[in-house]
């Protein structure tokens, strides 16, 4: 954590109720890696420590959205307690990532996206691929079933979404949208372009934490060959350092 | 044991499974809350308990053993051994009687509760379905779950008589339009007149809903301002303005935990209940409330439930049936 790029206390965030049961705090400052920081500081402190009547915590990029039961708390509880962990968070020092290797298979029906991506970009698929494997990505946020949103490889432009998302986006898929990457744990809708797809399986429900990954967290992504699929399908994702 | 003899639609559930959405894991449970603490609370069970989910469909089943139930929810044709039973009360049901919930009509899910505990296979402490995950027990035809109660019958007075009578305060599935109260959402003010614009209007739930979300078809409000919104969190209840063209987007339980479309309003928890007994077809107008009004509406409803569990106390007390609902 940066403190000095933070101020301490309320500065550093602003509280929004959303809703009768959710509290949206919004980080300050013009650092977004500063505001990520916060954020997702801030879900680990309330997490580990808890807060009565809090219910769910949803980091984001400069958000976190804090959601409790209205029959028990309240707006201005949850606030107390939310001040009381930001004070706590911004005099913390910055938290270890470890780094996972992710093999996937580009292009084809594995990334059926990749050649239009390419074109739009007016760059060769290759190009992409050596992109997105040179460039370990952190993971910023969990999105929908524990699919991380990564920092996306460095590329000339912003890549544009589906305008007609596709209804069922295979399990494993490796997509970009935006200046973002993502993975898809599970089959869900889903309107980023797909490039690639690993055979391992990014979420186990028999393992506890269910998710091996964190925010902040490091992927590196590993091309490998369509034959090299069967032998890693299904094996879960397991940190190679710490 | 339950012997399941017909069963479409029908689901095990609780209230879901809070804690899990920093890992994007939806909390899911129930979509109509209330019935569902109501069913619980009625058959003197903890309100957590599991139970069974219809949503516009039916079950019937047999037990080995006397089991005391409550049905609640949408309106259904409730039988027991083919003679007719009240819903929102505690019923007695003698071994091997069959058990029938079908032709649910007004809401859209109905609750079956049964005194004790089902044998509900849980993840992370909770057994209601996530759909992503593609996790949770559907009820099928010939089969049979475990039901462990110390329930042994009662007498009854009369015959066919309800154990006792409770009057219990249950949702009005109106016709015509249902009134929905709403609180502001984060991006009320990048719209011209968000409140009177959606309060205005009727719209109508689309068939492709679920318990991830309703599509409401209506007269968007207008947007003012049109700044990319980043991926955030959004409550449960959170009503979304996709476009000037497209449907509204009102997210139920079973969530995508972040979004990046713009949340006008956010429907109270008291009416996520009613919102989960909309069927397709059905209007719905908007209510703007005060989030004041809102946390008193759910704490009057919780302070309620509270009332009925004592009730139920006392008379399982004097009945001397066990009781987890206080």
């Amino acid at each position: 954590m940066k403190a000095a790029a933070l101020a301490i206390g309320e500065q550093a965030t602003q509280l929004t109720p959303y809703g009768d049961a959710a509290l949206m705090v919004t980080a300050r400052g013009t650092d977004a890696e500063a505001r990520w920081e916060l954020v997702h500081g801030l879900a680990a402190q309330l997490h580990a420590h808890g807060a009565h009547g809090v219910t769910n915590l949803v980091p984001t990029y400069d958000c976190l959205l804090v959601a409790f039961d209205p029959g028990v708390t309240d707006h201005d509880a949850v606030a107390r307690a939310v001040r009381a962990a930001v004070d706590v968070v911004a005099t913390r020092g910055a938290q270890g990532g470890r780094t996972f290797e992710l093999p996937v298979v580009y292009g084809g029906d594995w990334g059926p996206d990749l050649q239009r991506v390419a074109d739009e970009l007016e760059m060769t698929a290759e190009e992409i691929i050596a992109a997105h494997t040179a460039t370990p990505a952190k993971v910023r946020v969990l999105g929908p079933s524990g699919g991380p949103l990564l920092d996306g490889p460095p590329l000339p432009r912003p890549i544009k979404r589906l305008t007609r998302p596709r209804v069922g986006v295979p399990e494993g898929s490796v997509a970009l949208a935006g200046e973002n990457a993502a993975l898809y744990p599970r089959e869900m809708p889903g309107g980023w372009r797909l490039i690639g797809r690993t055979p391992l399986r990014l979420v186990d429900l028999d393992a506890d934490p269910p998710l091996a990954y964190a925010p902040g967290d490091t992927v590196r992504f590993v091309r490998i060959d369509a034959d090299e699929w069967a032998r890693l399908a299904g094996r879960p994702l397991r940190a190679s350092s710490d | 044991m339950l012997h399941i003899s017909r069963a479409r639609q029908a689901f095990l559930q609780d209230l879901g499974r809070p804690g899990l959405e920093r890992l994007g894991i939806a909390v899911n449970g129930a979509s109509d809350q209330y019935s569902a603490r109501v069913a619980n609370t009625l058959v003197g069970n903890a309100v957590t308990a599991p139970l069974v989910e219809i949503t516009a469909g039916e079950l019937a089943f047999t037990a080995d053993r006397p089991v005391l139930l409550a049905v609640t929810g949408a309106e259904a044709a409730v039988t027991v051994a083919g003679r007719p039973r009240p819903q929102w009360q505690a019923v007695s049901v003698d071994a091997h009687e069959t058990v029938s919930i079908r032709d649910l009509r007004g809401g859209l899910r109905s609750y079956l509760a049964l005194h004790g505990a089902l044998d509900a296979p849980l993840w992370a402490g909770s057994c209601a379905p996530d759909s992503l995950l593609q996790i949770g027990t559907r009820l099928e035809r010939e089969a049979t779950i475990e039901l462990v109660s110390d329930f042994a019958g009662v007498e009854h007075p009369t015959f066919g008589m309800p154990l006792f009578q409770l009057d219990v305060a249950r949702p009005a599935f109106a016709r015509g339009a249902w009134t929905i109260d709403v609180t502001p959402g984060i991006h009320a003010d990048e719209f011209r007149s968000p409140m009177a614009d959606l309060c205005a209007g009727t719209y109508v739930v689309q068939s492709e809903s679920n318990h991830v979300g309703l599509r409401l078809d209506g007269a968007p409000p207008e947007r003012s301002a049109a700044t990319e919104v980043l991926s955030k969190g959004v409550p449960v209840g959170a009503l979304e303005v996709p476009g000037p063209t497209d449907d509204l987007i009102l997210l139920l339980r079973g969530r995508l935990v972040t979004a990046g479309y713009p949340v006008i309003a956010v429907a109270t928890t008291t009416a996520q209940s009613l919102l989960g007994q909309a069927r397709p077809g059905q209007a719905l107008r908007f209510r703007e409330r005060a989030i004041e009004q809102a946390t008193h509406a759910i704490r009057a409803q919780r302070a309620y439930l509270d009332s009925l569990a004592q009730r139920i106390a006392t008379v399982f007390g004097e009945l001397g049936i066990s009781c987890r609902a206080t």
